[in-house]
């Protein structure tokens, strides 16, 4: 364990000590996302529910249909929340009265993977092999994009300008929407890449992989880093949003039973170096940075989250109890930490006795 | 043990073998299960009450290191949605188009870390028309069905007469031996025969049909596809055992289809057992010889131009 000072360097307002079951759904918890307004938590699980949780106050977006719900997202102005499954149906709410305000039906295809643009107007879901790229506001379908190799594996929307990363079998294309039909990009890995992601400044494309590699790209650059060693394939990937020193962000990533934090190497033109963060006996499912800090939350199979001082020291075991846990999400402002297991349960824990999950 | 894995069982053979009769009455037999079918092409009769997803064939090749192999795309991530509800499952059903190779199948299962601890591979079981088998010999699909079987439906027996069925079960019989063979008609069977067989159990004894070891055994050079069985009572060195199978797989790994062995381990008291799909292998120290067991090695490999003599050899060398 670090000593009290480190504890205090990193968390200075006091460690994750209130543990707040939230709810308990019928099934596994497939998606748990804070909204980015922080006054909104929105869960999906495997029966198909939706809930939408604010104070004390739980909403029922769509009970249980007996069709997983497998994707959330809120966009980036806190406007919407967006949701797809196995129904087939991309369902959009506005956040402002709850209501419905787009339902577009693409069955018998599963709905797994959808984004937001961040102007918060265009939504993206995958439909088998393609992207359907939806304009919200004048509710109308602007192109549908062919990933050609696979179905689509994963969607990551650039965090700035108009570009959209597509992922799947050999790798990432990155489409740019000043103009949708010329030829994306095509970051070519000889794999399956199912974990996207962009750095939240938008200068790093990073991509996990199904050949346990982690392919890395700094836009505009021609040669991706590949990092490889990695104990099995690379599930889950997330940046810090606070830069290290030079300014560059850090990417972690789970892989089996690791938490593995990669910082980009000081000297131009070197890689990143790597550093494996051990504790957790098994698989680990999620991983995902505080915002505005490097405190690290990992969590999966054995039931525990790990907060990781810096990304580098293991700070505080959070125990959830006998329960897998799938999924995780921070409070815009860092102060409540959210997590879902596989049997259903929400969790909130806080850094004080008060507060039921929100600011 | 006892696992909460959901078993799996991959149907294949060519369309009108008999699949589709057979998966009907797999879940009518199971009716009061949950079953999950995942099928790549809709067949003639429709499946009630079930889970039924129809997925496009997805062929990812993947190149880890020095071990190259195939898997379905459409697979993972199928069967990792399904998995999230996997109480609701009790066992899950893959149907295979009748041009499908089934190696990416099997080796789907053994890739990934989440399928291979959430499910288990319990038998490919290949259903054979009678009548037309002969006229689908050429396509290398039809023998790789029968080469990655472990349970083989003679179907449509009625259509054929006793000396071709003769033929024609040697014939398979020779290409693979470790498959459990049924003559059926109307792909009816005893569903104990299909289901709960534990193929790919490691701990379950390796059967090598005593017929084909009396007779196939030296005769299989001519045929394309064909199995090599090898017995030694002498002790095995273990390290030289793996460099030989390491170095085998690299080399010839795209041909041999399927490998199983129950090793003799010089100074061990527990058999070591293995098994291999293509260039993928898994071993482990298994249950202690029995004090009234004959301690002797079984090895079985299934492919494509294996040379007896070579593979004979080569195991010999690996003597303590």
């Amino acid at each position: 364990m670090p000593s009290l000072k480190k504890v205090k360097k990193t968390t200075p307002v006091g460690r994750f000590s209130n543990r707040q079951v939230r709810d308990t759904l019928q099934e596994y918890i497939t998606a748990l996302v804070y909204a980015p307004t922080g006054n909104f938590l929105a869960a999906a699980s495997a029966a198909g529910e939706l809930i939408l949780y604010r104070k004390q106050e739980s909403i029922e977006l769509q009970a249980a249909t007996d069709k997983s719900l497998d994707c959330l997202a809120f966009s980036p102005d806190g406007q919407y929340l967006a949701a797809g499954g196995q129904d087939g149906w991309v369902r959009v709410w506005s956040m402002v009265d709850q209501q419905l305000v787009i339902t577009l039906d693409n069955s018998p295809r599963w709905i797994e993977h959808l984004d937001w643009s961040s102007d918060s107007r265009k939504l993206a879901f995958g439909n088998g092999r393609y992207v359907q790229v939806w304009d919200v506001v004048a509710n109308q379908v602007i192109t549908t994009l062919n990933f050609e190799e696979s179905s689509v594996l994963g969607i990551a929307w650039h965090p700035v300008i108009d570009h959209l990363a597509i992922a799947g079998y050999q790798g990432v294309k990155i489409w740019d929407g000043q103009d949708w039909d010329e030829d994306p990009f095509h970051l070519n890995i000889p794999s399956a890449t199912q974990a996207v992601s962009w750095s939240g400044d938008g200068k790093y494309l990073a991509a996990g992989n199904l050949d346990d590699t982690l392919v890395v790209l700094e836009w505009g650059q021609e040669n991706p880093w590949i990092m490889r060693g990695f104990p099995g394939k690379v599930r889950s990937i997330a940046w810090s949003q606070k830069p290290d020193k030079q300014g560059v962000p850090l990417i972690t990533c789970a892989s089996a039973e690791g938490v593995i934090v990669w910082t980009k190497e000081p000297v131009p033109g070197t890689g990143w170096s790597g550093n494996v963060l051990e504790g957790h006996l098994e698989k680990v499912a999620i991983v995902d940075f505080q915002p505005a800090t490097l405190l690290l939350a990992s969590g999966g199979a054995d039931g525990q989250i790990y907060l990781w001082d810096r990304a580098k020291k293991l700070g505080q075991i959070l125990p959830g109890g006998k329960f897998e846990f799938t999924c995780l999400t921070w409070h815009p402002e860092g102060d409540y930490l959210a997590a879902g297991t596989d049997q259903g349960e929400i969790l909130i824990w806080s850094k004080s006795t008060q507060g039921q999950g929100f600011s | 043990m006892v696992t909460t894995t959901v078993p799996v069982t991959v149907l294949t053979g060519y369309l009108g073998a008999g699949k589709t009769t057979l998966l009907n009455h797999i879940l009518t037999y199971e009716h009061g299960k949950k079953v999950a079918v995942i099928i790549n092409e809709f067949g003639e009769i429709g499946i009630d009450n079930q889970l039924v997803i129809d997925a496009d064939e997805e062929i990812f090749e993947m190149n880890n290191g020095c071990i190259c192999c195939t898997v379905r795309g459409d697979l993972l991530r199928i069967i990792g949605n399904l998995m999230k509800r996997r109480h609701k499952f009790d066992h899950l059903i893959i149907e295979t188009t009748g041009v499908a190779d089934p190696a990416p199948v099997i080796q789907t299962f053994f890739v990934d870390d989440d399928l291979r601890d959430k499910v288990s591979l319990d038998a490919v079981v290949t259903v054979v028309d009678t009548k037309h088998i002969s006229q689908h010999w050429e396509a290398s699909e039809a023998q790789e069905q029968i080469a990655f079987a472990d349970v083989i439906l003679l179907n449509k027996t009625d259509l054929v007469t006793t000396q071709e069925l003769e033929e024609l079960e040697q014939k398979i019989r020779g290409m693979n031996a470790i498959a459990k063979i049924y003559r059926t008609q109307n792909s009816e069977l005893d569903m104990n025969a299909i289901l709960g067989v534990q193929a790919f159990n490691l701990e379950n004894a390796l059967e090598i049909d005593p017929h084909f070891l009396e007779s196939h055994h030296h005769h299989n050079h001519n045929e394309e596809i064909g199995s090599i069985a090898l017995t030694e009572t002498k002790p095995i060195d273990e390290p030289k055992l793996q460099e030989w199978l390491g170095n085998l797989l690299q080399a010839q790994g795209s041909d041999i289809f399927r490998l199983k062995g129950i090793v003799n381990v010089a100074g061990e008291e527990n058999r070591f057992v293995f098994q291999g799909v293509h260039m993928m292998l898994e071993g482990i120290s298994d249950r202690p010889w029995k004090p009234d067991e004959i301690r002797k090695s079984d090895l079985v490999f299934i492919g494509r131009n294996l040379d007896a003599e070579q593979l004979r050899e080569g195991f010999q060398q690996c003597l303590a």
